[in-house]
């Protein structure tokens, strides 16, 4: 019981310090403008109009909640060892996985509010150019949220063992990546690789996250069906990847000399 | 200069040599009127065409690697939590 009062105490310092920060409300402000902006780019038919709006609304939501948590996580661990703001919460009775977990969570609190805000925006216009809601969108928005945990996981990963710079490109790169992890993979492989170039890009591609997997939003543009079986799938294999990156994580701070 | 500039000047090197090595070849055809197709990744294949219009949710592809993800996902989380405890075993076997 302890363990958790410590990490929701961190959690929740963490997530006031990062809703407070410039760059979240700067962020948040470019996806209202880019949100309010998609519903005066298309001047089709209203049909079109709501396809391009679900579509430009989804993909600002997800691009702005990506970065958003990537630099929260990517500055939260390294920020507290250089302004040596970590030692006073070390030398209480909490544990590293505790501090690491509740910097976690402080960051997906942070990312969550923003998520709420964009969310709110697109449901609005969702229902001015409707008339009404459409519950799917709920849905997708979640797996959005999953798959934004799961890049923060991976920020969080790398901030452990490498500078805020270094941690934030190479999130960016692993996301860039993950999103079209198939299509590089065949690309790759379409070249008569020799065996130790085949095993590499192998390993590379069970190691990356399948990111693209989490994407729904052609479902409700274009009114598709997707299984339940294979959403409830994507959800556990989201959990599972975010669990095995934060225990890494864990794993990696606990080792770090401070 | 710290090594974390070392390093980021090292990823940079990673991605921008192969990337000027590539620009160079094409360059190079181009000068003399050939270009490889033959392992030009981006020509069409027989039936590439009905992969892509296929939704990743309708691939077995993607449900395929999802679950050996998770498979792994898990394997690395139990190896993780039981590793210290092995080792914390194995030292007292060793002291004894």
């Amino acid at each position: 019981m302890q363990g958790i009062r410590n990490i929701s105490i961190i959690a929740r310092i963490t997530m006031l310090e990062g809703s407070r920060k410039q760059v979240f409300h700067v962020l948040v402000l470019f996806a209202m403008f880019l949100i309010f902006g998609s519903a005066t780019l298309a001047k089709f038919d209203q049909h079109v109009q709501v396809k391009m709006l679900n579509d430009l609304c989804l993909f600002s939501i997800f691009f702005v909640s990506a970065i958003i948590a990537i630099t929260v996580t990517v500055t939260g661990l390294p920020g507290e060892v250089e302004q040596k703001t970590i030692y006073p919460i070390v030398a209480k009775p909490v544990r590293r996985s505790e501090f690491v977990l509740g910097k976690y969570f402080g960051a997906m609190g942070t990312v969550v509010v923003g998520m709420a805000i964009m969310t709110t925006a697109y449901m609005f216009l969702q229902w001015f150019y409707l008339g009404h809601l459409q519950p799917a969108t709920l849905y997708i928005v979640l797996v959005l949220l999953e798959e934004t945990a799961l890049i923060a996981a991976i920020s969080l990963c790398l901030s452990t063992v490498c500078s805020w710079p270094l941690a934030w490109f190479l999130s960016v790169t692993l996301v860039a990546m993950g999103n079209m992890k198939f299509a590089l993979y065949d690309s790759l492989m379409s070249k008569h690789q020799n065996a130790f170039n085949s095993v590499t890009i192998l390993a590379i591609y069970h190691l990356l996250p399948n990111l693209e997997s989490f994407n729904f939003k052609d479902a409700l543009v274009h009114d598709l069906y997707v299984p339940n079986a294979y959403i409830v799938q994507t959800v556990i294999y989201g959990f599972m990847y975010t669990s095995a990156i934060l225990t890494l994580a864990i794993a990696g701070f606990a080792k770090k000399e401070l | 200069m710290k090594r974390e500039h070392f390093s980021i000047l090292a990823v940079i090197a990673c991605i921008g040599i192969p990337c000027t090595r590539l620009a160079a070849q094409i360059d190079d055809q181009q000068q003399h009127g050939r270009i490889d197709l033959k392992n030009n990744p981006f020509e069409d294949k027989p039936g590439s065409e009905e992969n892509e219009l296929l939704e990743h949710w309708d691939d077995p592809r993607y449900s395929r690697e999802e679950r050996l993800q998770i498979v792994i996902s898990g394997a690395l989380i139990l190896g993780v939590t039981l590793l210290p405890g092995l080792k914390r075993r194995r030292s007292k076997s060793d002291a004894t």
